[in-house]
């Protein structure tokens, strides 16, 4: 039974033993109090300041902006969950603010430890990006589902529901 | 592989990869030519490719309760079927070629023996493919996401949602750059 920290979490489920500890040695645990911040809706996407976070312990609110200027929670996440992975790979401006509903221990890449995976561990990398590529398809499945059926029925009544389940705005 | 097919892939899905890398990749890719009305693939049948259009005209659609709703061309140059790449399932659209056609197809059995075989050439492609992944789920999510909350939008008369959640689902089939 492995011990590492990343076990257990989806993304990484088809890694080896040896992949898991390759990965959680470029990876940084730290823990975080209530309320901090991770990522803020908006912020442009540098390599100095992107990286992925893998909640360990603890809940992420994930919110956004309305339309008529208000703020308001999205959805919260669990342990397990990836954050940032879609800013890692576009440099577009983040579009969500994720912020610890309580303490959270959380394990993160940094965009620099990401590239230098590519360089020098072509195996991990190409395994990485196949599981990174993975969950996006899953995405983009529930995505396409959810605008056939509202092109169906001509209402959202359900979107928010199953958006509320994806994970597609973290 | 011609060198001109070998220009336009090290621009696109090739990208970033050395010339030993893009060739490695370019064995294992598979030609097809079209004629005017064959279906490249068909919606709702298992798919496991990724394609890339050299010449010719492609046209994706979707049968919506027995009328059919375009979702929009696919000129020389792009790719598509990047998610049956990855997760071989049905394909969420009918393609078929507008006029003659040449296109390249990479099957999901040769991304996984790249991966094991020659894992720099599988993560230079996915990286690429990731990138277009990425943004297609950014664009789409944070549009629908908007969309819902809108007030006015709300209050919309049922057509008039219909006709955007359609333009919403070309927009997902186009990865948003349209």
């Amino acid at each position: 039974m492995s011990t590492n920290f990343l076990a257990g979490v989806p993304l990484f489920r088809s890694f080896d033993e040896s992949q898991l500890d390759t990965l959680a040695r470029i990876m940084i645990v730290q823990d975080y109090g209530d309320g901090h911040v991770f990522i803020r809706e908006g912020d442009a996407t540098t390599s100095m300041n992107t990286s992925l976070f893998v909640i360990l312990e603890g809940n992420v609110d994930v919110a956004s902006s309305r339309p008529d200027g208000g703020f308001a929670v999205d959805k919260t996440v669990t342990p397990g969950a990836i954050l940032g992975m879609i800013g890692l790979l576009d440099h577009e401006p983040r579009s969500a603010t994720l912020s610890c509903n309580g303490k959270v221990r959380a394990a993160h890449l940094t965009r620099h430890a990401f590239m230098e995976m590519y360089r020098s561990k072509a195996d991990l990398a190409a395994k990485f990006q196949f599981a990174v590529a993975e969950q996006l398809v899953r995405d983009i499945r529930n995505l396409d589902n959810m605008l056939r059926d509202a092109v169906l029925h001509g209402d959202e009544a359900s979107i928010r529901e199953r958006f509320d389940r994806s994970g597609a705005n973290s | 592989m011609d060198a001109f097919v070998d220009k336009e892939l090290r621009g696109s899905l090739a990208a970033g990869m050395t010339d030993g890398e893009a060739e490695r990749l370019f064995a294992c890719l598979e030609r097809r030519e079209l004629k005017a009305g064959e279906k490249l693939f068909e919606y709702g049948k298992m798919a496991d490719r990724l394609y890339y259009l050299r010449s010719g005209k492609l046209t994706a659609s979707l049968d919506v309760q027995g009328r059919t709703l375009v979702l929009g061309d696919v000129p020389p140059g792009r790719w598509l079927g990047e998610v049956n790449l990855i997760d071989q399932g049905p394909a969420s659209a009918t393609v078929t070629a507008e006029e003659e056609s040449e296109v390249y197809s990479l099957c999901h059995n040769s991304l996984l023996g790249l991966r094991d075989q020659h894992p720099e050439v599988a993560a230079a492609l996915l990286k690429n493919i990731t990138k277009d992944l990425a943004a297609r789920v950014r664009r789409t999510s944070t549009g629908l996401i908007e969309q819902v909350n809108d007030n006015e939008f709300r209050v919309a008369q049922p057509a008039e949602r219909k006709t955007w959640f359609s333009g919403a689902l070309s927009w997902l089939f186009s990865g948003g750059d349209e």
